[in-house]
């Protein structure tokens, strides 16, 4: 079992392997485990404008074609998401120059609709309304905040992982880290402004 | 220290963020704080919370499923236009698994040197005395890599000098070359028997500059008869390849 740079072994070990050795079954087994994650990670970047599915296939294709180049010194999660925070990046500037092509000017971010429940809020569970409020309000945290969070509980990644993967200092990260959930806290402390369901006023850069 | 420069450090408790003596001091301050201790609480409330909300969002199976067979049938395509995509190259492999294949290999090397040697160690001699093998000046144990040298103190090439004072492998005393190796054994080695007419016996009878003659070691000039008991443990140089 490969352990990654700060020695937990890698549960992924086995079918990364096989995956590099051309088994696409392998990765198909890889791409089931963390679709769900990976979609959740990417649809939190994203603005529903951007066609979703076509980032996460662009992830998973990228990630299929720069194995060879994968060398264990992370586990494959963390390296995965690495490859989605790009990728979200680089579909994020094209509509952006999409739309200065288009004229438009800046637009409220749209988030993405909750699956299944459509995007009108009445007869939701408590569970999906609660998970549509914390959403919105971690779209009105700074982009560097919000990233944090994303990848400690979307992707599920370890401070040691997210700092390596950002490449910020240990301590810095810890800080940012805890900034963020205070100003998710005063956030959600505040009066709601608008119903739950309507889309948080955001801009990416 | 005041309860409000806990906090930060109160919150990275709750996350599981501290180790060592800060989350012992941490432990021993909420011990005694009512108002530490609901602060930490409530960031735990709050974490789980956020873990639960974030969770993949149940119910989108069937989206969800539509998502991974246009992933799958887009890996397909790859991997039919470049089927050479993800392939174990040589340097390709992660370093992990190179460095356990690597070590693995080195192990695997060295146990068939050892059995090798111990095999030569115990069927040469036996080879020897029935003169299948021609007789060497070397008998018992010697270089299990049959190389021998040109007269009784030459032990062979550069290399690793090992003396096998409790069996065939003790400690490596000397690496280097053959001219600068001194043999440390001080056991019968010392005091081993020599011959009159071999140059390295002769300097030795002499008093002069030798290399320690391994008693284990019959000297090839007819006539000497000072061939030492092969069993007796000896301090023997066994010089092994680089
Ligand atoms: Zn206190």
């Amino acid at each position: 079992m490969l352990l990654s740079l700060f020695g937990q072994p890698d549960p992924d070990s086995t079918l990364v392997n096989a995956a590099r050795g051309g088994d696409v079954r392998a990765f198909d087994a890889l791409v089931h485990r963390y679709h769900g994650r990976v979609r959740q990670f990417v649809r939190s970047r994203l603005d529903s404008a951007i066609d979703s599915d076509d980032v996460i296939q662009d992830v998973f294709v990228s990630a299929w074609k720069e194995l060879p180049g994968f060398r264990g010194r992370s586990r494959f999660k963390t390296w995965l998401f690495g490859i989605a925070l790009h990728r979200c990046a680089d579909a994020w500037r094209k509509h952006q120059r999409l739309r200065a092509l288009l004229g438009e000017m800046e637009v409220p971010f749209d988030s993405w609709p909750e699956d299944t429940w459509g995007d009108n809020p009445e007869g939701w569970p408590a569970a999906v309304i609660e998970r549509t409020e914390l959403r919105r309000h971690l779209g009105r945290l700074s982009e560097a905040e919000r990233q944090v969070l994303e990848l400690y509980y979307y992707a599920e990644l370890n401070m040691p992982e997210i700092s390596a993967l950002l490449e910020i200092n240990l301590s810095t990260l810890k800080y940012r880290f805890y900034q963020a959930h205070r100003n998710l806290r005063r956030h959600l402390e505040e009066p709601v402004e608008s119903p739950v369901g309507a889309p948080a006023s955001r801009a990416r850069k | 220290m005041k309860c409000r420069h806990w906090q930060q450090t109160l919150f990275l408790h709750a996350h599981g963020q501290l180790g060592g003596f800060p989350r012992l001091l941490v432990d021993s301050h909420l011990q005694g704080c009512d108002n530490c201790r609901a602060q930490w609480a409530r960031w735990v409330v709050e974490r789980e919370r956020l873990q639960r909300a974030l969770q993949p969002a149940p119910g989108s199976d069937r989206e969800a499923s539509a998502s991974i067979q246009q992933v799958a049938a887009a890996i397909r395509a790859e991997a039919m236009v470049n089927p050479a995509s993800p392939k174990v190259s040589p340097r390709g492999a992660p370093d992990s698994a190179r460095g356990r294949q690597r070590v693995t290999l080195i192990l695997g090397a060295a146990l068939a040197a050892l059995a090798f040697a111990a095999t030569a160690s115990v069927v040469e001699p036996g080879l020897r005395q029935a003169g299948i093998l021609p007789r060497s000046k070397f008998s018992g144990v010697s270089s299990p890599f049959g190389i021998g040298g040109k007269d009784c103190g030459d032990v062979g090439p550069p290399g690793l000098t090992v003396p096998a004072p409790a069996g065939m492998f003790g400690t490596v005393t000397n690496i280097g070359r053959a001219g600068n190796r001194k043999p440390t054994g001080t056991g019968p080695a010392a005091a081993a028997p020599v011959c009159d007419q071999c140059p390295n016996c002769a300097r030795k009878q002499a008093g002069g500059p030798t290399a320690a003659v391994p008693a284990v070691m019959e000297c090839k000039h007819p006539g000497s008869g000072t061939t030492a008991p092969a069993a007796a443990p000896q301090a023997v140089p066994v010089t092994t390849g680089n």
